[in-house]
């Protein structure tokens, strides 16, 4: 399915081809907000405080305009941090040449999905349009997204609007799993929503296998996880719900380190013990699993927290390499999860709660 | 068969010995540059994109640059030096030797040349990640810059070498 794309360019030519993206990309490792400037921020008594406090960091062009409202909400800070993302993407993307172009594409197939998803479940719960639209991530729009919102059924959400998207792959083989001619209802659209993310995962791996070398063996880990993941978040979810194995088997992706024997286990087990248990065979999920139980309040946020971890670690170590398109991977992580700190760091703040940032992924020290 | 290569070989030696002779300077000038070219064009794309972010890296990591510019002249000097002697032996009418000498020249060339080369791809894909690292943490600049100058003493050997065996050739 994937278009020929040609191979990653090995160490003697790849300075010369995509050492100006390396470059920059590399150097936007000094734009992430470090642990003081998270300090800083936790300091802060309101929105207002807040943004003063990103006008010292590499914000300040995005946020300078803000300085002197009043009675600011986060989602203020939220567009501020999306638009030098967007930006900083659009960068790369304007000066990138294949086959790093269709890397850097690939990266923003999974908003997209979200996106989609999250146009057609709020049109069925009888939100407008509009505002839906907005609430999208920026990196997943596409054109004709607000068509979305008039889909009724699965084929006519394909044949309408998705056919001319690089989703619409996916959404064909998810769409031979089953409902291809069912009515979207809120059950099923959980279920298409991970099917589709599980072969847009499988076809990013088939990516980087064609890109070969470097890539592969760094990219390979980093998808990995991120297919445990999934797998890990569809077991926890399903816990409680109607879902036979089969059906869980099939939204698991065929891939990452739990796959096959874990993913075997962890679609029949049906508590969270078993989960666990499953989950045993991998040391570091194991680690985050056991600290995620002992957690009283809610023990799925904590595994979840455990993950976002573990994932920026490893997106940090993949900002760290050479000679291969893991450090843009690692860019677009770290960048979503700095944005989703900030955010909770804001929300805190807004509300007038202090609960310290000891909880929170620090990217740079 | 071995006619053809018979006929080959009269038709090499009918060549006059410092046309070889005159390939050392040729290969030698070539590929120092070629090699110095290829470090620059490496060193000289990371070093821009790094450069948008971080603007202070920018003239110290222009060492970056001289250093793959010197490989060239590595070869600008070997090649200036093959050249008088060949000139000097090829007018000397009496020198017996005088095969033995061109092919010598031709050696020498072709040693600078591809020791160059090498240095300069070393030097320029190095220099690309020194100063990403300096854009990182500018205490790093001077620890990855030895490094960088360690690639830089192969082009070195390679020219003295090289020298030395033109000189007695």
């Amino acid at each position: 399915m994937v278009k020929k794309v040609g191979s990653c360019p090995s160490l003697a030519t790849y300075a010369n081809e995509f050492g100006f993206l390396e470059g920059v990309v590399k150097t936007h490792y000094n734009d992430f907000l470090s642990s003081s400037d998270y300090l800083a921020l936790n300091e802060c008594e309101n929105i207002s405080d807040f943004i003063v406090q990103l006008n010292g960091t590499r914000y300040c062009q995005y946020v300078q305009h803000h300085r002197d409202d009043a009675n600011l909400e986060p989602s203020v800070i939220h567009d501020a941090m999306m638009r030098k993302f967007v930006d900083d993407y659009n960068f790369l993307l304007d000066n990138a040449i294949e086959p790093l172009l269709t890397f850097l594409r690939f990266c923003t197939y999974g908003h997209m999905i979200d996106n989609t998803i999250l146009i057609i479940q709020g049109t069925l719960q009888g939100r407008e349009p509009a505002r839906l639209i907005k609430a999208c991530h920026p990196l997943g729009r596409f054109d004709g997204i607000g068509a979305l919102s008039t889909a009724r059924s699965a084929k006519d959400l394909y044949d309408r609007v998705l056919i001319d998207t690089p989703i619409a792959k996916y959404f064909e083989k998810a769409a031979i799993g089953g409902s291809a001619e069912d009515t979207l209802t809120d059950s099923n659209i959980e279920l298409l929503r991970n099917s589709l993310h599980k072969h847009y995962l499988e076809d990013f791996l088939e990516l980087i296998k064609e890109l070969g070398g470097d890539t592969y063996d760094e990219m390979k880990p980093l998808l990995d996880f991120e297919a445990d993941r999934r797998a890990i978040n569809i077991s926890i979810n399903s816990l409680n719900s109607d879902i036979t194995a089969e059906e869980r088997r099939a939204l698991m992706p065929r891939m990452g380190v739990l796959f096959p024997c874990g993913t075997d286990q962890l679609v029949n087990r049906d508590s969270l013990q078993g989960v666990g248990l499953a989950l045993s065979r991998v040391d570091e999920y194991h680690h985050i699993f056991v600290a995620g139980s002992e957690d009283d309040l809610d023990s799925t946020v904590s595994i979840e927290d455990g993950m976002y971890k573990l994932e920026t670690a490893m997106a940090r170590q993949a900002m760290y390499r050479g000679f291969c398109f893991a450090p843009f991977y690692g860019f677009f992580k770290l960048r979503e999860q700095e944005i989703r700190n900030v955010m909770w760091l804001a929300e805190r703040v807004h509300l007038g709660l202090n609960e310290g940032v000891s909880k929170l992924p620090i990217i740079r020290d | 068969m071995p006619n053809l290569i018979d006929e080959c070989m009269t038709w090499i030696e009918s060549i006059d010995i410092v046309f070889w002779g005159s390939l050392g300077p040729a290969f030698s000038i070539s590929l120092c540059i070629l090699g110095a070219a290829w470090g620059i064009w490496s060193t000289g794309s990371t070093l821009i994109g790094a450069c948008i972010r971080k603007r202070e890296i920018w003239v110290k990591n222009l060492i970056s640059i001289l250093l793959c510019e010197a490989i060239a002249i590595y070869g600008v000097i070997e090649t200036i030096f093959l050249i008088t002697h060949i000139k000097y032996q090829a007018d000397e009418e009496y020198n017996l030797n005088i095969r033995r000498t061109m092919y010598g020249y031709l050696a020498s060339g072709l040693g600078t040349g591809i020791g160059c080369a090498s240095a300069g791809a070393a030097v320029g894909i190095l220099g690309g990640y020194v100063a990403i690292s300096d854009a990182w943490n500018r205490h790093l600049f001077i620890k990855c810059f030895i490094v960088e100058v360690f690639a830089e003493a192969i082009g070195v050997m390679a020219l003295i070498v090289g020298i030395v065996s033109a000189a007695s050739a």
